[in-house]
């Protein structure tokens, strides 16, 4: 694949709605390149500037069957900052915690909205797997941080 | 709205007690709520907070310590209770979590049951649309027990609409299902809204679901805490 394939089959399956930038690509491949991942050939075309085709290397394939494999770290979830309000609000004079659940609440249904929205019309038109994971995500990740900040509700609450 | 426009449920001072002395319980505290034509509401709150109980109210099966309830034109503290059974069997439908059909009849039989009861000639006809409405016309010779948990829910729903009802009443209809099923049911209940205005008031506890609702509406401890309105289905493009 050339870099322009390269990007538009990354924008099409595996990280839809969110366009990456020629920079990034090329900065990319040659960063891989320099380490031995990728390796390109040069095509020459008669009508347009001569174009790389890019491909694994064997130490590539390797790497990226070991990556893979390895379980991931866990996200920095910006969402995180919910709980640093919360403990902060608990401490702070003139500061209610239950205050901040109904606001991380009324926020987060907004977005789940938007999110079984975009799913809904999305399951319409019978998109494709990968698109399918990511909006799932979506809709789960927003689900469990709600059920989460029920729970918060009920210990501070307890606390009171 | 205009205020003084009639809406589809006007729930007003509603307080609900349960037992007396040591094991007296105030499922409900004080409730206002109103709900408008064509709306979709969803109640939730921590359990013991009197959502099925408001439910319950406004579904007129079971009557209020104090305050009024209306549902639609009906005032259901005035009425009696030969029309207090006609108000819940034409104007009201319910789904419940566990689905009631009746396990020796078909779908359709099922479904056709509020009709023939109401003394309604061409209950089968009817039952039918109603299946087809809920995308169950080729399973309507099924016994519930040769349907999925899905498909009896969905059943139970065509059951619910097949008097046209005024309300649709949901106690957590998604409860017993699993998320594919669930989903699904939500799917079906949205469109119901969208391309009937069909009125639901339903008590879920799942948030996802909940979202599809057009207005959210948190009980705790017998009173209305937080409401919130939802962007439109289709309405943010």
């Amino acid at each position: 694949m050339h870099g322009y394939e390269l990007k538009a089959a990354c924008e099409e399956e595996l990280v839809p709605a969110s366009p990456l930038n020629f920079g990034q690509v090329y900065m990319t491949l040659d960063r891989l390149r320099r380490d031995g991942l990728v390796a390109h050939e040069v095509v020459t075309q008669s009508e347009r500037p001569d174009k790389k085709v890019y491909a694994l290397t064997p130490a590539g394939h390797r790497q990226l069957h070991e990556w893979l494999q390895t379980p991931s770290p866990p996200q920095t979830d910006p969402r995180h900052e919910t709980a640093l309000k919360l403990v902060l609000a608990r401490r702070l004079a003139g500061a209610d915690p239950l205050q901040v659940v109904a606001a991380e609440r009324r926020a987060a249904f907004e977005r789940l909205r938007e999110a079984s929205q975009d799913r809904t019309r999305a399951r319409k038109e019978k998109p494709p797997l990968a698109t399918m994971l990511f909006l799932d995500l979506a809709v789960l990740q927003l689900e469990a941080f709600l059920k989460w900040l029920d729970h918060c509700e009920e210990l501070l609450r307890k606390e009171k | 709205m205009a205020s003084n426009e009639k809406a589809a449920i006007e729930v007003r001072d509603v307080t609900k007690v349960f037992g007396s002395g040591e094991a007296r319980v105030e499922a409900l505290a004080g409730v206002n709520l109103r709900v408008a034509h064509g709306e979709f509401v969803a109640i939730m709150g921590p359990s013991g907070s009197g959502k099925s109980t408001l439910l319950h109210l406004i579904g007129a099966l079971d009557l209020p310590t104090s305050g009024s309830i209306r549902v639609g034109a009906d005032d259901l503290s005035t009425l009696d209770d030969n029309r207090l059974t006609l108000l819940r069997r034409r104007r009201i439908g319910f789904v419940f979590q566990a689905f009631n059909l009746l396990d020796v009849l078909t779908a359709e039989e099922n479904v056709a049951l509020p009709l023939e009861v109401d003394g309604q000639a061409d209950a089968l006809a009817a039952a039918a649309e109603a299946l087809a409405q809920v995308g169950l016309a080729h399973r309507r010779a099924h016994l519930p027990g040769q349907l999925s948990g899905g498909e009896q829910q969905r059943v139970a729903i065509a059951r619910a609409l097949v008097m046209n009802p005024l309300l649709l009443l949901a106690d957590e209809p998604t409860g017993n299902l699993d998320s594919n099923h669930g989903d699904q049911v939500m799917a079906l209940l949205r469109s119901l809204a969208d391309e009937r205005g069909q009125t639901i008031v339903m008590v879920t506890h799942h948030p996802g679901h909940a979202a599809l609702a057009d207005r959210l509406v948190r009980l705790r401890d017998g009173r209305v805490v937080e409401e919130q309105v939802l962007a439109r289905i289709g309405e943010k493009e």
